[in-house]
């Protein structure tokens, strides 16, 4: 194993390179371009054996790696914002058809207004889509979480796509030390089960025509894959720690929980700033602890009743708003506490939407907030934008 | 349910669209106008159900596999006219 210093990008080609991936088809976007260049120096320079396909957008990207993975290729792409705006509709198809696709998304915020900077509302916007979700704090995460996305999205109980999340230049452009895995040991973990959908000398037909007679049928079978993924997911990160010695845990973690009378919920980058504000509160004795959610799609539904147990309150932060509702981590969170007596309250932040930065100090001031005033605004839709500007 | 249907959404078995119905799609029917016939076949490549056969000037419309679109008589306007499904009451559009 290797100690690399490493920006998001490189660590998600590394772990392009190390999944053995066959198919890429990319139309490289800001800021995920270079994760594009990476994978294509690997195969120029012999070190991964896969074929680059260049298209000409963003939804062609997709639609080549539906056609690869058809006939059973590893495939993997990225994309972000408006790339994965147009790619929507083949979003649907790749899951729709159960292929396996890994995708890596760069959160970027979406237009209008134009912007370039971090927020999950690309990602959000396809929460129906029928992919999982996985959203990554640092790129150690970002490269462990592609290698596990191929397990997972090739499990037989799941073939579903998965998309890896991490940020817009928060982790696409800034460097960390990364540890890279030796070959043989990933090639262990990840032996390519190839299960070709096509197949010349068996003639079929694909996305055919359904009516009313079976499509619920089939979307019934899909929302069961979707499901089942959880435990999939919290399987392949119980071994990839054994393996490799690093613990994602699954679908959530539980960062200093324990005794906590107030627990911040949010996912992507603001995790890893989120648990130093953890600990800068705890040491001045104030019993805070964490909820970080990995996977947003399938929603670990059952680990957010849990960690709610017995709290006087949940400080859930996102970095995407939904019109006219709020962040959606928050509207699925208190979805989830739906009916549990005695839930704790929920305060509902809104924050760093286009990249705006959200530090230690911001958290903190937050949580703060909250345990001053301990008064809950009820309801689906309500929640604050932090730190909005009013002159 | 979930056992009897394939993982990806799919026919296994070539063709099997063919042996669909389409007849009642349609809202016009071609109609064959007397007349003489040049044999060039364009009709039935434009067709895309494969519901039309020219044999020594002897047009059939296969009515079964019809859906109306009406390309055959774009494409021969000589032989072939598109004519309301349904007339009077049941018309859809008449
Ligand atoms: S009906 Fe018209 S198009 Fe068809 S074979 Fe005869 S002449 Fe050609
Ligand atoms: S109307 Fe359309 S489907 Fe019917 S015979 Fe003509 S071309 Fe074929």
């Amino acid at each position: 194993m290797a100690l690399c210093l490493l920006n998001g990008n490189e660590a998600a080609a590394e772990a392009v390179r190390l999944a053995r991936v066959e198919v890429i088809p990319g139309y490289p976007i800001t800021p995920e371009s270079p994760l594009i260049e990476k994978v294509n120096q690997f195969i120029a320079g012999g070190r991964l054996d896969g074929t680059f396909i260049r298209v000409e957008s963003d939804h062609s990207a997709l639609a080549a790696a539906v056609g690869a993975a058809l006939v059973g290729s590893r495939t993997f792409t990225g994309t972000n914002s408006q790339g994965l705006a147009l790619m929507s509709e083949v979003v649907h198809h790749t899951a729709g058809l159960r292929l396996p696709v890994v995708m890596a998304v760069v959160n970027r915020a979406l237009s209008a207004p134009h912007s370039r900077f971090p927020d999950h509302g690309d990602a959000i916007a396809q929460e129906s889509a029928g992919w999982l979700q996985l959203y990554c704090e640092n790129n150690q995460e970002v490269l462990d979480t592609i290698i596990q996305a191929f397990r997972i999205a090739e499990d037989e109980r799941v073939r579903l796509p998965v998309m890896v999340n991490y940020e817009a230049y928060i982790q696409t452009h800034t460097s960390e030390p990364v540890h890279v895995p030796e070959q043989v040991v990933v090639d262990e973990f990840l032996p390519l089960r190839r299960r070709p959908v096509l197949d010349v000398d068996h003639p079929a037909a694909v996305n055919l025509p359904t009516d009313h007679q079976y499509y619920t049928e089939f979307k019934e079978q899909q929302h069961g894959a979707m499901l089942a993924s959880a435990a999939v997911i919290r399987e392949v990160a119980l071994e990839f720690f054994h393996r490799f010695g690093r613990d994602w845990k699954g679908t959530t973690e539980q960062y200093r929980c324990e005794d906590a009378e107030f627990v911040m919920v949010t996912m992507g980058s603001m995790v890893s700033t989120a648990r130093e504000a953890v600990d800068r509160m705890r040491a001045a004795g104030r019993r805070i602890g964490l909820l970080k959610v990995r996977s947003f799609r399938p929603f670990p539904e059952d680990e957010i009743t849990a960690v709610a147990a017995g709290r006087r309150g949940l400080v859930v932060i996102d970095r995407n708003l939904v019109y006219g509702v709020g962040g959606a981590l928050a509207r699925e969170v208190k979805a989830a506490l739906y009916g549990v007596a005695s839930a704790p309250h929920i305060y509902a932040f809104v924050a760093g939407l286009g990249g705006r930065d959200v530090t230690v100090d911001d958290m903190e001031y937050m949580v703060s907030q909250v345990m001053a005033s301990g008064r809950e605004r009820k309801g689906m839709t309500a929640f604050d934008f932090y730190g909005l500007k009013t002159s | 349910m979930s056992d009897r249907l394939p993982v990806t959404p799919m026919a296994t078995e070539p063709g099997s669209m063919s042996r669909k119905s389409k007849g009642a799609w349609r809202e016009q029917r071609p109609k064959i106008k007397p007349g003489d016939c040049q044999d060039c076949v364009l009709c039935s490549f434009y067709c895309p159900e494969g519901a039309i056969r020219v044999k020594g000037g002897e047009l059939t419309i296969n009515l079964h596999l019809c859906k109306g679109c009406g390309i055959c008589a774009n494409e021969c306007q000589d032989r072939i006219e598109m004519v309301p499904e349904f007339e009077g009451k049941r018309g859809i559009l008449a």
